[in-house]
């Protein structure tokens, strides 16, 4: 359970990380549809997809730790301990769990804002005069997060599940690394705790995302 | 002449399809580029790789990209090119093997829950959430920590873990074939319950079957990598993208190439394989692509008549991009 925070710690930050990237870049894909910034952004998902996050991990390692030297290539310091060394410590790894995992929700994003924008309300908007800034962002945006969200915490859980390799290679001494020490020690009952933490935090994230009242934000933003 | 004439021929007419699969199925034809070209050299790794795999040369370690060794050379001196078009070979095969596993394991648990209903299909995919509920890596782990580390291992534990999301895949589509027209004409004329799954349903559903196997391939490709990176799948000396990339970033600061080469390699075979299946799921499924087409066809926030409101490219997309490649 001690090493729990850590894996939290970081799939969260990997989940603002893929969030901060996924939401403005899909709805910008969206609004600009079939024009640059939507073909950038489709490009920039497909090639984001294809990429391995252990991959992206050796390449910001190599990138801002061994040549610019601005950011630390692993280790651990506690947030409450050092905050500030704390997140200079987890950047690489959240940028190279969150960006891997934005390709999907910009999709899924850029997907549902399409879906949204060609709908009647957002019609009815644009004839009542709204701002076209306004219909995308403030009414078109709210309901083209449904399917995001909901998928968006089944992506959470993902992440979590997908910690193993980014912590063995960030020395993060979190739950996905006491999974490889239960490998490598042939130590089951440990092997069997981490990996059941892990399923029980992917099962939470996935049935609240089954729970999400989606009818219901639907219903109350039209 | 006249040879000359019929070879001239052939080679415009090749042209000229190639040229129109550039302009009607651009991403397939992308995708299919670089999946070949991936796939060549897997399977011709040992005509075009200069070197053995294999061959260590303490001598000339560490060395960078030359005109002996393109690519440069590894912490034995060994030609990283060669090795990278071995290594392909592994992820081939293991996808391969992998994506088969899944694809016919899936399939026979997806369309025999669909068409016997009842207490199997509960109990069929009941279990088959029980395995979805696992993150694939974390689940392929712990299969290879249980079966231990091998490359067949390996092909096996990322076989099973395609087997859940082939087999709900499977299962929609056999619930959809099962309430056709044809399989009704097919009960009345008294075909048995397993002539009609092989020979009037398995036909219908194998479309979505091959879209999903392609995307599969890809992050196969992937997890392979993943479990030779931890030291669980292809064991040293063996090449594999994954534990030439794991080996490598001990060195990295005298040696970049040996962190960028086999991902690069890996992030092309697996863009390649993806768009292949996107490309696919274009062409073989136009139902999602006119569907995506007819909610998109008004310019941005322009007023179609159209409502697309339920099942619309958004969820088409999650559910397609989440089924398989978990």
């Amino acid at each position: 359970m001690k090493r729990l925070p850590v894996t939290l710690e970081l799939a969260l930050l990997a989940f603002i990380v893929a969030n901060a990237v996924a939401v403005p870049c899909g709805a910008i894909a969206a609004r600009f549809h079939q024009q640059r910034l939507d073909y950038i952004a489709t490009l920039m998902a497909t090639i984001l997809g294809a990429v391995a996050n252990f991959w992206l991990a050796t390449l910001l390692i190599l990138i801002f730790a061994l040549k610019l030297r601005i950011l630390p290539a692993g280790g651990y310091v506690s947030i409450a301990e050092n905050p500030i060394r704390n997140l200079s410590l987890m950047i690489l790894p959240a940028l190279s769990l969150g960006m891997v995992s934005s390709a999907l929700l910009l999709r899924i994003m850029r997907a549902g804002m399409i879906e949204v924008l060609v709908s009647d309300y957002i019609r009815t908007a644009v004839a009542k005069g709204a701002a076209t800034s306004r219909v995308v962002w403030h009414h078109a945006l709210r309901n083209a997060l449904i399917p995001f969200l909901t998928v968006g915490a089944v992506e959470f859980g993902w992440l979590f599940g997908g910690v193993v390799i980014i912590e063995d290679i960030f020395l993060l001494p979190g739950v996905g690394q006491l999974v490889l020490v239960g490998i490598i020690n042939r130590d089951y009952p440990i092997l069997l705790a981490s990996t059941l933490t892990v399923t029980v935090v992917v099962l939470t994230a996935t049935c609240w995302s089954m729970s999400w009242p989606a009818s219901s934000i639907r219903a109350r933003s039209m | 002449m006249t040879a000359r004439a019929a070879r001239a021929r052939r080679r415009s007419r090749a042209a000229s399809l190639l040229l129109f699969a550039w302009r009607r199925h651009r991403v397939l034809f992308v995708g299919a580029v670089l999946a070949i070209f991936v796939t060549a050299s897997a399977v011709f790794a040992d005509r075009i790789a200069a070197y053995s795999p294999y061959d260590v040369d303490i001598a000339n370690k560490l060395r960078p990209p030359s005109t002996s060794h393109w690519l440069g050379t590894d912490e034995y001196g060994r030609d990283v090119l060669s090795r990278t078009i071995y290594a392909a070979r592994i992820s081939i095969k293991v996808a391969s093997v992998a994506v088969a596993v899944g694809l016919i394991g899936g399939t026979v648990i997806g369309s025999v829950a669909a068409s016997s209903g009842g207490l199997v299909d509960l109990v069929l995919m009941r279990l088959m959430e029980l395995l979805f509920s696992f993150p694939a890596i974390l689940l392929a782990i712990v299969l290879m920590a249980v079966l231990g580390t091998n490359i067949l291992n390996a092909m096996t534990a990322i076989g099973i873990i395609f087997i859940p999301g082939f087999s709900r895949l499977a299962r929609a589509a056999t619930q959809g074939a099962m309430r056709q027209q044809y399989v009704e004409a097919a009960y009345a004329i008294g075909m048995s319950d397993l002539r009609i799954l092989v020979r009037e349903v398995l036909p219908n559903i194998v479309t979505p079957l091959i879209v999903e196997a392609m995307q599969a391939f890809a992050y196969a490709v992937i997890l392979e990598a993943s479990l030779s990176f931890l030291g669980l799948g292809a064991q040293p000396p063996e090449p594999s993208w994954g534990n030439m990339l794991s080996s490598g970033r001990g060195f990295m600061d005298q040696a970049p190439w040996l962190g960028v080469v086999p991902g690069l390699t890996m992030f092309v075979g697996v863009l390649g394989f993806n768009l292949l299946g996107d490309g696919l799921r274009d062409l073989l499924d136009p139902r999602m692509r006119l569907r995506i087409a007819g909610a998109t066809m008004a310019p941005d926030t322009s007023l179609a008549p159209r409502s697309t409101a339920g099942e619309g490219p958004a969820f088409q997309e999650a559910e397609s991009a989440e089924s398989v490649a978990r």
